[in-house]
């Protein structure tokens, strides 16, 4: 049995890595838990960050740290077949100048629509990024309609309702047009609704705040899986490793998702016999694909811009993805990752490539795929009710714990307030 | 026009012994009303020995190497207190706190238990005890049970042939001439209950009848036990409250209904535990004996708080109802007065003691 801690944070994930970070600096005793062999939990392959807290960035020092940006502001490029590609930069001026070309009315509602959907999802902020109560002033049509159903009020042009509405979750979905205020509210490098390219991609994010609990004296331990949580009555009281090695905590922070957190680790039915049962009833639906390619050439998807790179988005046709050129392997060498959606092979992205880059195949001399599923968006949901769970003194701090599954780290920024209050709470006589 | 008519296993020898034919449903059985009299039925039970026909009540078998860990994770209070052939009282509770069921746990053997209630909540149950890969079934089809209360009840018993030397929340099976029973103490009454197969519950009921002439035995129909159960202070599910029956809901509490006592402070873990507010509760369960021979159910009460179930107690020869009261009408005595006028005394719970048997 090692000694007790005041908070172990299960998996050492973006999320893992912030809640334990956080917690350190608030003088809460840490013991951060990954199951793997070395590093960091993280095994994020597409570079693109968009959600990334910037709270945690500015408290964790992470600039100091080594982690930059090799591209702050990074355009998006929608490809067409009939070879009319979009090209939107964030600016919205510039946007509805590129818009012009599909539909002048599109532009014009463009410009009026980013100042708009910007204004309110600024409002929004304390709703998903703090532990706010109420999301304040949120018009109702955005609680009821889906963002295809709001872009196809808003926008005549096909090409620039798909190409908005690419990034949402479940785009048919009621409650969907949500997702639209989620990501117009982000904010990177000081850009609201930028999406940025991290220097040495995700695992750059990763040592960096690595660095910072080492410095911070968070006690890492890794090749560590937990088998299950220490419950006594209806209170988190440690976990349990796959070795039988017993740590007792007074709050335990986890990064794995709420089913499997509720399922897997605690025993039966212990977060409640509605709960359980909802959970099992209720497996993840959606998928993505990131493809590493290795190409010996350009990816001749055309369209670089002037600021440098940008992300490729492909809407028509099966499957949707996004791709991005990455730093490259060796000389001679280019990179090009792609995230899809859904679980397509990859033949089926290298096929979807070609229809806009002829003799793509050709230049690919090698593929790495991985796939996960996605956490359902909770756009809705207070942070309390995605971060906090029916036994006491157990949080989540994952992507699940998010409003939508995105790499961000706030919900263990906000996880490790909540542990903090608990634990004062607890002191309290 | 069809009637669906759920016989019980006793139902033949009931409807040979029914002077009015008059029946009621009761959980989706059919059952005897009255058989002659209710408040004669009634007052048997209170004065010499009668005899109801309980195969209505949700009755189901647990079994599985964890099914003491389901039912402690159920139940508000711990199986692992119980030793084969004991029995206690419990609520069973929602996510949210909410009560959802309350009944009898017995405990078979190491693995085998019995859940009994007067109200059945068959999916969250069966659902539940999946988690756990516990074996959940009905066994109210196979069998039927007799339930015999009052003070001659231990003597009839024992010149039928069963030695009723039994505990309070006690059982035994037992071969009684030829055939298996279970001889029980379960009930608020301080009777005993025999429960048979389906096959053998006619016989059963036979040879109590034919025992039963001695000692003055008459078969009671739910109207009379029913008066039982009000003047033993009990509530009662679907009369007196609506159970939850969402998963998450958090109303009706267990004090909101005076049933704070089956949860076991001491017992950690149970559904729903973790939701409940840990409240006192706003109002307090007392009986009220009205100036009246009519009853008074779901009256509002002029100075606070609401009946819930009434009826006229021909042992009191009043009308009595069951009430939610402020806390600051809870003291026996006092003087309380419906909407329209009648008055009333709150009296303390239960309104008489239950008609215990007298030695054999």
């Amino acid at each position: 049995m090692s000694a007790p801690a005041d908070a172990i944070v299960i998996g050492a994930g973006i999320g893992g890595i912030a809640a334990a970070a956080c917690l350190e600096r608030k003088g809460v005793h840490v013991v951060l838990l990954e199951a793997a062999e070395a590093g960091s939990g993280v095994r994020e392959f597409w570079p693109v960050l968009e959600a990334l807290d910037p709270a945690l960035v500015k408290t964790l020092k992470l600039s100091r740290r080594g982690f930059k940006f090799i591209q702050r502001d990074l355009p998006t490029l929608a490809l067409r077949q009939d070879g009319r590609h979009l090209l939107l930069p964030r600016d919205p001026h510039k946007a509805a100048r590129a818009i012009v070309a599909c539909s002048p009315a599109d532009a014009r509602a463009y410009e009026r629509r980013q100042a708009e959907i910007f204004a309110l999802a600024r409002r929004l902020r304390p709703w998903w990024w703090e532990t706010a109560e109420a999301p304040a002033g949120l018009p109702e049509r955005y609680k009821a309609a889906s963002a295809q159903a709001l872009l196809a009020a808003l926008f005549e042009s096909d090409a620039v309702r798909t190409t908005l509405g690419f990034d949402v979750p479940e785009p048919f979905a009621p409650g969907s047009a949500l997702a639209l205020l989620w990501r117009a509210g982000q904010e990177m490098c000081g850009l609201q609704g930028a999406r940025a390219l991290p220097q040495g991609g995700v695992p750059a994010l990763a040592d960096a705040m690595m660095a910072s609990i080492r410095e911070l004296g968070v006690s890492f331990r890794s090749k560590a899986r937990v088998r299950q949580v220490l419950v006594a009555g209806d209170e988190a009281a440690g976990v349990v490793l796959d070795s039988g090695e017993k740590i007792f905590s007074r709050a335990v922070v986890s990064c794995l998702s709420r089913r499997d957190t509720l399922l897997r680790l605690l025993p039966t039915a212990s977060a409640g016999i509605a709960q359980t049962l909802r959970l099992l009833s209720s497996a993840p639906r959606r998928s993505e694909t990131v493809a590493v390619l290795t190409l010996n050439g350009e990816p001749g998807l055309g369209g670089r811009s002037s600021g440098g790179a940008v992300r490729h988005v492909i809407a028509e046709g099966e499957p949707a993805l996004e791709g991005v050129a990455s730093d490259a392997p060796s000389p001679g060498q280019h990179r090009f990752i792609v995230k899809a959606k859904g679980t397509p092979t990859a033949d089926a992205i290298v096929a979807q490539l070609e229809r806009f880059a002829p003799q793509f195949r050709s230049r690919v001399l090698d593929i790495a795929l991985t796939t996960r599923t996605l956490c359902p968006p909770k756009l809705l949901a207070s942070a309390q009710e995605r971060i906090a769970t029916p036994i006491r003194n157990l949080f989540l701090c994952g992507r699940d714990a998010e409003p939508v599954d995105a790499l961000s780290g706030r919900a263990g920024r906000l996880a490790a307030e909540m542990v903090s209050a608990a634990l004062q709470r607890k002191a309290r006589p | 026009m069809s009637l669906q008519v759920r016989a019980t296993p006793f139902h033949g020898p009931a409807a040979a012994a029914s002077r009015l034919n008059l029946w009621e449903p009761r959980e989706g059985w059919t059952v005897a009303a009255v058989y002659e009299d209710a408040a004669q039925e009634a007052l048997a039970a209170r004065l010499t020995v009668a005899m109801a026909d309980i195969s209505w009540r949700w009755r189901v078998a647990v079994d599985g190497a964890r099914a003491e860990e389901f039912l402690a994770r159920l139940l508000t209070r711990d199986p692992a207190s119980l030793a084969p052939g004991e029995a206690f009282k419990a609520l069973w509770l929602s996510d949210g706190g909410a009560l959802r069921g309350a009944g009898l746990l017995a405990r078979n053997g190491r693995d085998s238990f019995m859940l009994v209630s007067a109200c059945a909540d068959p999916l969250w149950i069966a659902r539940a005890a999946a988690l756990f890969d516990v074996k959940v079934h009905e066994i109210a089809e196979a069998e039927g049970m007799l339930a015999v209360v009052g003070p001659y009840a231990a003597r009839l018993l024992a010149a039928a042939g069963l030695d009723p030397d039994l505990a309070q929340l006690r059982f035994r099976k037992l071969f009684w001439r030829g055939i298996e029973v279970t001889l029980s103490r379960f009930g608020e009454h301080e009777g005993f209950e025999i429960a048979c197969s389906a096959t053998d519950a006619p016989l059963v009921w036979d040879r109590l009848a034919k025992v039963g002439r001695a000692y003055a035995l008459e078969p009671a129909g739910m109207r009379a036990m029913d008066i039982l159960d009000m003047e033993a202070g009990v509530p009662r599910p679907g009369r007196d409250y609506r159970p939850a029956r969402g998963g998450f809901d958090s109303m009706p509490a267990p004090e909101d209904i005076g049933l704070g006592s089956l949860v076991d402070p001491d017992h950690v873990g149970f559904n729903g535990r973790s939701a409940r507010a840990g409240l006192p509760a706003s109002r307090v369960r007392m009986g009220i004996v009205f100036d009246s021979d009519v009853p008074a159910a779901n009256a509002v009460i002029a100075e606070g708080g609401r009946t819930l179930s009434s009826v006229y107690s021909p042992a009191l020869r009043s009308a009595i109802a069951l009430a939610m009261l402020e806390p600051r009408l809870g003291t026996p005595n006092t003087q309380v007065r419906l909407a329209d006028g009648t008055p009333g005394l709150v009296t303390a719970l239960p309104f008489l003691p239950p008609p215990v048997p007298l030695p054999r």
